[in-house]
């Protein structure tokens, strides 16, 4: 017994902390009114569905159904549908990620709506898992599941458990092996993290269907057939920890922003606009994460799925003459690229920037031939960044960028952003 | 080791004593130990905390309790609430302000700004969900 005790204390433990349908939470946060019937979240330019409420999911509408399919049943079912607010996901967000940090030893940011935490020593596992839920439910108003265990894919196991039987009260500690194997035996294959739908099959047709049976599998078949991927999922299912916590994400190799347009472009005029729009955004990025990018890549494109109008698209790769985070030197090429791409006659729905060749300031030595960079170029782009994070995004901008543009995306059932503008903060009555 | 090679007159002004030693510029002043940082209403509010959130006042619902149409409200919802204070909660799918205070039988009560709202009494058993206690009000009074 007293062994046990110690081996439990040396054991990693890892949490999963994630939202549940987090885009529908932050509209119900703020709209109160929407709390009392169910919510769907669309994609950009209104496309389809990429959230949906429990009560939603119930009605039987399907994630990523194309929005004017199910139009008329949503209406008639009152379901309230809302367009994507990133700005407001993204407060909404970074409350829930700072509040668990205060909560936890550790914590890794996994994507918008979950985090990894690590309990490593923790005693009363259940307990902080219960505190984590009660504290975000009342500081933020988001509804979280939490997994505990002591591998990172039993934890994701675990938070599927607290999702799935409301009577867990959102909170699953799978530390103990006889509570593990119990699970793993009624967890089928699909739901076990990094298994797809493209895997599920393939391991179904080897006689596996819960996560049991992949836990059990040979390992060194699993590795001969599948890869290391599947290896480590399987060891990590039996226990063995392979994934540690992370400390943080390595930085991006490519940089890309691409956004549908609002409605077809056909000149060139306004698409130089949208690409404008697209570079000044990518090259923020780039600084915010201390790059430098050698090669840009310009790409342009009709719509794909409509085969009665002619389809057009091209991609345009230039080398820069030397690594920058200049945005006037990154759109100058790249508007001479789209000039060479484009034709006219086509109806456009979408262009995008890539950046690539990416590098560290400092880490690559300059081109003795190639013309002197920019005066000034940095502390220029330092204070352009800075007055934008103050005064709010594209207050300084390029002549190129306008304010308001026709082509923007549509978004016409966008809630307000809530917790960033003082003129649209919630509204209280008496 | 680090050997700097310097030029003529660098070579004089290196041999000089700093400006800053000598404490004699006009501008200088034994207050610079005391700098501090200006006032910030963040620190002030809990701005800027994930669970500090700002309403604003929609209509003049809300006078009674001095607050006027457009007046942002802090509200911190992290707060612990007791009564006699005010407090937003969601009442029907709308988020109203609210006097929350004890009656004599010492039931909480949740007082409207407006008399002819009738208060709402919760019984000893009751659960009332509030999404926050108001902390600070930010009020325009210029023209």
């Amino acid at each position: 017994m007293g062994g046990q005790l110690c081996g439990a204390l040396n054991m990693s433990v890892f949490a999963l902390i994630d939202c549940n349908a987090f885009y529908c939470s932050c509209e119900r946060i703020c709209q109160p009114a929407l709390k009392q019937m169910p919510v769907v979240v669309v994609s950009n330019n209104d496309g389809c569905i990429i959230a949906r409420t429990r009560e939603a999911k119930a009605l039987g509408i399907p994630m990523g159904a194309p929005y004017f399919k199910v139009r008329d049943q949503l209406a008639a079912a009152g379901v309230a549908v809302r367009s994507s607010n990133y700005t407001l996901y993204a407060d909404i967000s970074n409350r829930v990620m700072r509040t668990i940090a205060e909560l936890v030893p550790a914590i890794e940011v996994y994507s918008v709506d979950e985090c990894w935490a690590d309990l490593t020593g923790i005693v009363d596992l259940a307990g902080l898992g219960v505190q984590i839920r009660t504290r975000l439910l009342r500081d933020v108003g988001m509804p979280v599941g939490v997994g505990i265990s002591t591998t990172k894919t039993l934890a994701k196991l675990a938070n599927w458990a607290a999702k799935k039987w409301p009577a867990t009260g959102g909170v699953v500690d799978l530390t103990a092996s006889a509570r593990q194997a119990k699970l793993l035996r009624i967890a089928p294959l699909n739901e076990v993290w990094g298994i797809g739908r493209r895997l599920a099959p393939q391991l179904q047709a080897l006689g596996m269907s819960t996560a049991w049976d992949l836990a059990q599998y040979d390992i060194a078949t699993l590795r001969k057939t599948f890869g290391v991927t599947l290896e480590r999922t399987a060891r990590e299912l039996r226990g063995e920890s392979c994934l540690q916590m992370s400390e943080g994400p390595p930085p991006k190799q490519a940089i890309c922003s691409s956004k549908m347009f609002g409605h077809r472009l056909y000149e060139l005029a306004p698409i130089r606009e949208a690409l404008a729009t697209y570079v000044t955004r990518a090259a923020e990025k780039l600084r915010s994460q201390a790059s430098l990018c050698g090669a840009i890549q310009v790409g342009l494109r009709t719509q794909a799925h409509n085969l009665h109008l002619p389809r057009y698209a091209n991609a345009l790769s230039v080398a820069l003459h030397s690594p920058t985070d200049d945005t006037r030197d990154i759109l100058a090429p790249a508007l001479r690229a789209l000039e060479a791409i484009y034709r006219p006659g086509f109806a456009y729905s979408k262009c995008s920037i890539l950046l690539t060749d990416l590098s560290r300031r400092g880490e690559m030595t300059m081109d003795l031939f190639a013309s002197a960079p920019r005066p000034g170029s940095e502390r220029l782009m330092a204070v352009v960044d800075a007055i934008n994070k103050r005064e709010g995004r594209g207050t300084v901008r390029l002549g190129r960028v306008p304010v308001a543009p026709a082509w923007a995306m549509r978004r016409e059932m966008k809630s307000q952003c809530y917790t960033t503008r003082w003129d649209e903060v919630i509204g209280v009555r008496g | 080791m680090s050997l700097s090679i310097l030029g003529r007159n660098q070579r004089l002004e290196h041999l000089l004593p700093e400006a800053r030693e000598l404490r004699i510029t006009g501008f200088q002043s034994p207050a610079e130990d005391e700098k501090e940082g200006g006032l910030s209403l963040d620190a002030l509010t809990g701005l800027g905390a994930p669970q500090i959130w700002v309403v604003r006042v929609d209509d003049d619902t809300l006078l009674g309790f001095g607050l006027y149409p457009g007046d942002r409200l802090v509200v911190d919802r992290g707060a612990l609430c007791t009564h006699e204070q005010y407090v937003v909660v969601d009442l029907d799918g709308s988020y109203r302000v609210r006097l929350m205070m004890r009656n004599e039988e010492g039931c909480l009560v949740l007082r409207a700004a407006q008399r002819f709202t009738p208060d709402i009494v919760l019984g000893p058993e009751a659960i009332l969900d509030v999404w926050g206690a108001v902390r600070w009000v930010v009020s325009y009074v210029g023209p």
